[in-house]
């Protein structure tokens, strides 16, 4: 990578190529990463219902997504006639910007962050809050009852669960003292009896809230009820067809992997690992073992437990996660200062 | 014009064409994505001109927020298939000669203050800034909380009142055990009586 850099500094600038090497790189990875991400879904979901999943497409089944990519992209884009054609087109390509954001932020390793800002943190949970809104433009945009209903579901849901996560980022933050992903990372690590801990073992409660609410906010069950196919249909995506309704597919599980990628960074210490100061290259490996470790349990999650209704939904968030949050984030900070 | 001049003019214009669609526009919903692409195009100025946390804190309260606006929006919104109502040409002026009542003001205001350069880096600003708001302006910072508190205080009041009167004319139903939970508060609420 970094030599790439050097080749393209020249007629480029260091900015210019920067930015195309980030960019080029991000979104290849991230397309590389939602077809494994469907394929290893698929395949979890097998095993774990005692069949083999996808076994005909290469070995393993492993190419059956990349099939299926090819399929929706020959396929025809049907668009309804009453819709609000503007934002109807608009919702699919603006719901992965957010997640594309993002993914920009999170620190790979000891040097290798596109973007390091001091709020780091606050921006990402920021962004990673309006994916949202895409969600409710398409469901309004599709002029359906059921797309509408899903997309409401979807913002009650998302404002809901959102609390929650911003709780328990903030109780790591006041351990950490900082907001900066890159100095969350390499500050010191706290110490229990004595031996430097990850934050998610200081910040066990915190660490669960965080889970529950990212699986939440990435609309996946047990917390599907945006697209609770029984009841809406399809939810906020019905009307969509061929590549449009697979873009909504590549922002969830793009939104899996980098909201499971700051899940790492903030509870698993992130691209810290033995050896990893004398091999830089280190870093990004751990952090994506680290990352794919979340989105297992998030998948594991999604095929063990039976999807929620939608006021104990609601109530779950309210009632139990926010005063639990709330709960941690004050004793985090008694904690705090009685120490200090 | 160099790369910072660019990136602060694109989010200007961003600001300016959000707005114009905020107060143009003949569909709710459209008017508030208008609004949130102002918001974002603020946001931007806000961040070329180095105050990150304060462009964070824009799009986290303004454009955040707009999703709920738009729940809101599509309540009040019309069906797309029936022809919207004419705009009142009373309210157009009105509000025409107010904008420029401000735009005058505003242009005063900014002709008669100088800008003096920065004086130095503004790297801790939200720091200072929670620092100064339970230090220095402790007394601003309680009565806003005593503010929103009364607010909280004045919600849940029009909620209980709507929700006895509802209770006094439903009967003693136990409609929320099986009706779709709009309301999760007040369904979980009557369910425990």
């Amino acid at each position: 990578m970094s030599a790439l850099h050097a080749l393209l500094a020249g007629p480029l600038g260091g900015f210019g190529a920067t930015l195309l090497v980030g960019v080029v790189g991000i979104m290849g990875y991230l397309t590389f990463n939602v077809l494994f991400l469907i394929w290893l879904e698929r395949k979890v979901a097998g095993h774990i219902q005692r069949r083999l999943g996808p076994m005909e497409v290469g070995p393993h089944g492993v190419l059956q997504t990349v099939a299926d990519m090819l399929k929706l992209l020959g396929k025809q884009l049907l668009t309804p006639v009453a819709t609000d054609r503007f934002v109807y087109l608009l919702a699919p390509l603006l719901v992965f910007l957010p997640t594309m954001c993002v993914a920009s932020l999170i620190p790979l390793g000891r040097a290798q962050a596109f973007a390091d800002m001091p709020y780091g943190l606050i921006i990402i949970v920021t962004l990673s809050g309006l994916t949202v809104l895409a969600i409710f433009m398409a469901g309004w945009a599709s002029n359906n009852k059921y797309a509408v209903l899903g997309g409401m579901r979807s913002v009650a849901q998302v404002v809901a669960y959102e609390i929650p996560v911003l709780l328990a980022v903030l109780s790591v933050v006041l351990v950490a003292g900082t907001t900066n992903l890159h100095q969350l990372v390499t500050n010191p690590w706290p110490r229990l009896l004595g031996v430097p801990v990850p934050y998610g073992v200081v910040e066990p409660l915190a660490a669960v809230i965080f889970f529950i609410g990212i699986t939440a906010e990435t609309n996946r069950a047990p917390f599907d009820i945006p697209e609770a196919e029984s009841e809406l249909v399809g939810g906020f995506h019905t009307e969509y067809s061929g590549m449009r309704f697979a873009m909504f597919f590549f922002a969830e599980y793009t939104n899996m992997l980098v909201l499971g990628a700051l899940g790492a960074t903030l509870f698993l210490g992130g691209f810290r690992g033995p050896f990893q100061g004398a091999v830089p290259l280190l870093g990004p490996v751990y952090l994506l073992l680290k990352t794919y470790l979340v989105v297992f349990v998030m998948m594991w999650a999604r095929w063990t437990f039976p999807r929620l209704r939608f006021d104990q939904l609601m109530s779950f968030a309210w009632k139990l996660l926010i005063p639990l949050a709330l709960a941690n984030l004050v004793a985090t900070a008694v904690v705090l200062g009685v120490l200090a | 014009m160099n790369a910072t001049g660019l990136v602060l003019g694109l989010a200007a214009a961003l600001a300016i064409v959000g707005a114009l669609l905020a107060v143009g526009l003949r569909n709710i919903l459209h008017n508030i994505l208008g609004f949130a692409l102002s918001q974002v195009g603020l946001a931007g100025l806000f961040l070329t001109l180095g105050s990150d946390f304060l462009a964070v804190v824009l799009i986290l309260v303004y454009v955040g927020a707009v999703a709920i606006a738009m729940v809101y929006a599509v309540m009040l919104s019309h069906p797309m298939d029936v022809a919207p109502v004419p705009r009142s040409r009373l309210k157009t002026a009105g509000a025409a000669v107010l904008a420029l009542v401000v735009a005058a003001a505003l242009w005063l205001l900014v002709r008669g203050a100088a800008f003096p350069p920065p004086s130095g880096p503004l790297e801790v600003l939200a720091g200072v800034t929670g620092h100064r708001l339970v230090s220095d302006y402790v007394l601003a910072f309680e009565l806003i909380s005593v503010l929103l508190v009364i607010a909280m205080i004045g919600a849940v009041m029009v909620a209980r009142s709507f929700h006895g009167h509802r209770a006094r004319t439903v009967g003693s139903a136990p409609a929320a055990a099986g009706a779709p939970a709009a309301d999760p508060g007040v369904g979980a609420g009557e369910a425990a009586r």
